[in-house]
């Protein structure tokens, strides 16, 4: 039992480390579709620790379905509120990826920093023009 | 250059901060270890979904039944959201550069060939059954999207319905989807009956039901049609938005 609760303690420890890395990776990664990656490592992340606050294993046991005729079925509020996330998640990431795509098609790079330069250097030379 | 990259030292604050409010979450709301015991409402949601009917839709996979049973409505309008996602990712594409893609093996072909149909079925068989077991219309949906797309990939020929179809497939489900609901208020009128929006089964003061079973076989009101529905307008959706991503508007 002791081993099984140090590897529940891993497994949630894990989560939250991947969201804080998703967390960085959108910070800090200058191209959009890395940030789009993390932006979904980080959803991801949180809907499976929305999921996993849900179980009610006893140690040692095999976690049950949420189906009727099982004695302790896992809680299916959080996986019903999962299955939310994951569809309006599958949206955004889909509406990014494609301002992505025409982002790329008109200024020719991904990298935000570049895309913003070029924009102050056009508006620069709009003005003095 | 303008410094659009946040500073290393704010970056490892927010890391800090975000960890700690995690812990803290997690520590107040006491979740150290698997609980023992279901929330409340949760007990309620899995004492009423196994009860027979009439009081539920008697859906026996619960997640299905608090899906399109007990907050239907949310189900309905978060499907209404993916369907605008799906027409701006469109709009957006239309027009766009396609992916040079290289040619695809006959390997790939060969293997896509006797994949697609095992998917396809797979993908029916989660929504059909997303009622009695783990599934739904959303996970079946998004099997046979895949399954198609790589299909499309490895150079399908013969795909009957074509984009312009699952376009049509797609909006025929979804506007299917936002009908079923108001079908109980039509009909309530119709009959001179109460009939409530997303009423699946008789109630005291509103008569109308759907079928608990057909020749044995449970059906758990209008929770399979959903589903079915469902499992259209998603799989028809992605498949055309992903296939515009990598051909844009070829």
């Amino acid at each position: 039992m002791e081993v099984e609760r140090i590897l529940w303690g891993v497994f949630i420890a894990s989560l939250m480390v991947a969201a804080s890395i998703a967390i960085w990776g959108i910070a800090s990664r200058p191209n959009l579709v890395k940030k789009l990656i993390a932006l979904t490592i980080l959803g991801d992340s949180a809907c499976l620790f929305i999921a996993a606050a849900g179980f009610r294993v006893p140690y040692g046991e095999l976690p049950q379905p949420p189906i009727a005729g099982y004695p302790r079925p896992v809680d299916p509020l959080p996986q019903a509120m999962v299955i939310t996330a994951v569809v309006i998640e599958l949206g955004l990431v889909l509406v990014l990826a494609s301002i992505a795509v025409r982002l790329y098609e008109h200024e020719g790079s991904l990298s935000l920093p570049e895309i913003l330069v070029r924009e102050e250097v056009e508006a620069e030379e709009a003005i003095e023009e | 250059m303008a410094n659009t990259m946040v500073p290393r030292g704010a970056v490892a604050v927010l890391l800090l901060v975000v960890g700690i409010a995690l812990g803290a979450a997690l520590g107040l709301m006491g979740f150290v270890a698997p609980r023992d015991e279901l929330s409340g409402v949760s007990r309620d949601i899995v004492r009423l979904s196994a009860a027979q009917e009439p009081l539920t839709a008697y859906a026996p996979a619960y997640v299905s039944a608090i899906l399109w049973d007990f907050r239907g409505t949310d189900t309905l309008f978060e499907t209404g959201v993916v369907f605008v996602a799906i027409a701006v990712s469109l709009a957006l594409l239309k027009g766009s550069t396609p992916i040079p893609l290289s040619s695809p093996s006959p390997v790939l072909r060969t293997v896509v060939r006797i994949h697609l149909p095992v998917a396809l079925s797979v993908a029916a068989a989660l929504a059909l059954n997303g009622h009695v077991t783990p599934g739904g219309g959303f996970q079946g949906g998004v099997v046979a999207a895949s399954a198609l797309l790589i299909a499309l990939l490895s150079g399908l020929k013969a795909f009957p319905p074509g984009l312009s179809g699952m376009v049509a497939i797609r909006t025929l489900g979804l506007f299917l989807v936002m009908l079923l609901p108001l079908t109980p208020v039509a009909l309530g009128h119709l009959y001179g009956v109460e009939g409530y929006v997303f009423q699946h089964q008789a109630k005291p003061n509103a008569p109308l039901s759907a079928f608990y079973t057909v020749n044995g076989v449970r059906l758990s009101l209008s929770i399979p049609m959903y589903n079915s529905l469902e499992l259209a307008a998603i799989a028809a959706g992605f498949t055309i938005a992903l296939w515009m991503l990598l051909r844009g508007g070829e």
